[in-house]
């Protein structure tokens, strides 16, 4: 009896617990995580060789 | 560059163009080609061992001549791109008119234009065996292409800043103009309806960087400066509210200010934002071992052409 009761109460917040999941989402700091990108650039090097020309 | 290949974040690295000669002056002394050769070489083994993903063309670039440029294309581990550069006899592109590279599933489109307005003529030896589509038209059949299949699109300009500038107004679409030839340094990018143009300074003094942080879908992008403005403003006006004797009147005004600059904040909640350096390559990078021993090798090998060491 004690046992079935224990099983019963198992299964219920299991089933809660993904219930709540399933409304609330995934935690949201994942969601709003953003995408990165980083663009190293250069433009008329005018086949210079030593950094900083004089 | 190498600790930010190594980060997590994605890391593209571009050049728009002008990289492999000096300023074009016609005629090239007869003297001077075979070093001419030697420096450009030079210039695609360093940009090999720097890992760059693209390279727009420049005027300069075709100093040399078309059969040059398509040469020394074949040693680069990048490509070179130009979108509406074409061989005149085989009327075919002359190099990969546009690049798509995914990076943390982002896909970026890039494509390239050159100015025909930076040759003198149709007699400017740089354009020979060289035509021309025009920039805006080639511009928008690019976005067209470009757009359905990526999520932003960078343009390698060789156009000059005033063209980026009137693009951006003209043409919606391209995210980034990474521009050149006038070598103007833009600390503050210049953003045109959605579109950021960046531009350094010439002669390889400078680099730059730029980081994106994008969280949504959405083509928009603001400045990082922006919001620290904002919130040294909103720090201000909480020290003029905190102080002890303000007439009720001022005050009144000071914390309707802070509303609205609170308000303005909380906009940019949630918005892509970029943020750019323009880097002093002198101070702030290291040398590259393997890069400074094909330089010094260079160097070592003019000088010798300069000051043979004459027979005993």
């Amino acid at each position: 009896m004690v046992n079935g009761m224990r099983k019963t109460w198992f299964f219920l917040s299991v089933f809660g617990l993904i219930t709540l999941l399933m409304i609330t989402g995934l935690p949201s700091h994942a969601q709003k995580s953003p995408k990165t990108l980083t663009l190293l650039y250069s433009n008329n090097i005018n086949g210079e060789i030593d950094p900083c020309p004089t | 560059m190498k600790d930010l290949r190594e980060s997590e974040k994605g890391v593209f690295v571009l050049d728009s163009g002008d990289l492999l000669f000096k300023k074009f002056v016609n005629p090239i002394p007869e003297n001077e080609l075979k070093g001419l050769s030697e420096k450009a070489h030079l210039m695609i083994e360093s940009f090999n061992l720097m890992g760059y993903d693209a390279m727009g063309i420049g005027d300069d670039d075709l100093t040399m001549g078309k059969e040059f440029l398509l040469e020394i294309s074949k040693k680069a581990n990048f490509p070179f791109l130009s979108s509406n550069l074409f061989d005149e006899a085989s009327g075919k592109v002359l190099f990969q008119s546009f690049l798509i590279k995914e990076i943390h599933g982002l896909r970026i489109g890039i494509f390239a234009l050159l100015s025909p307005d930076f040759f003198t003529g149709p007699s400017d030896p740089r354009r020979k065996g060289l035509t021309f589509r025009s920039p805006i038209e080639t511009a928008q059949a690019m976005v067209k292409e470009l757009k359905p299949k990526t999520d932003l699109i960078i343009l390698l300009s060789h156009l000059g800043y005033g063209k980026d500038v009137e693009l951006a107004q003209t043409l919606q679409g391209i995210n980034i103009i990474l521009g050149g030839h006038n070598g103007i340094n833009l600390v503050y990018p210049t953003v045109i309806k959605n579109t950021i143009i960046l531009q350094t300074a010439s002669r390889g003094m400078y680099g730059a960087r730029l980081d994106l942080l994008l969280y949504n879908n959405e083509p928009t992008f603001y400045n990082s400066t922006t919001k620290t403005s904002l919130e040294n403003h909103l720090r201000s006006i909480t020290q003029r509210l905190n102080a002890a004797q303000i007439p009720e009147a001022e005050k009144a005004q000071w914390r309707k200010a802070k509303e609205e600059t609170e308000r303005t904040l909380n906009q940019l909640q949630g918005k892509n934002v970029f943020t750019n350096n323009i880097i002093s390559l002198a101070e702030q990078m290291k040398e590259h071992s393997d890069i400074k021993t094909l330089v010094e090798a260079y160097k070592a090998k003019a000088q010798t052409k300069e000051n043979p060491i004459s027979p005993k």
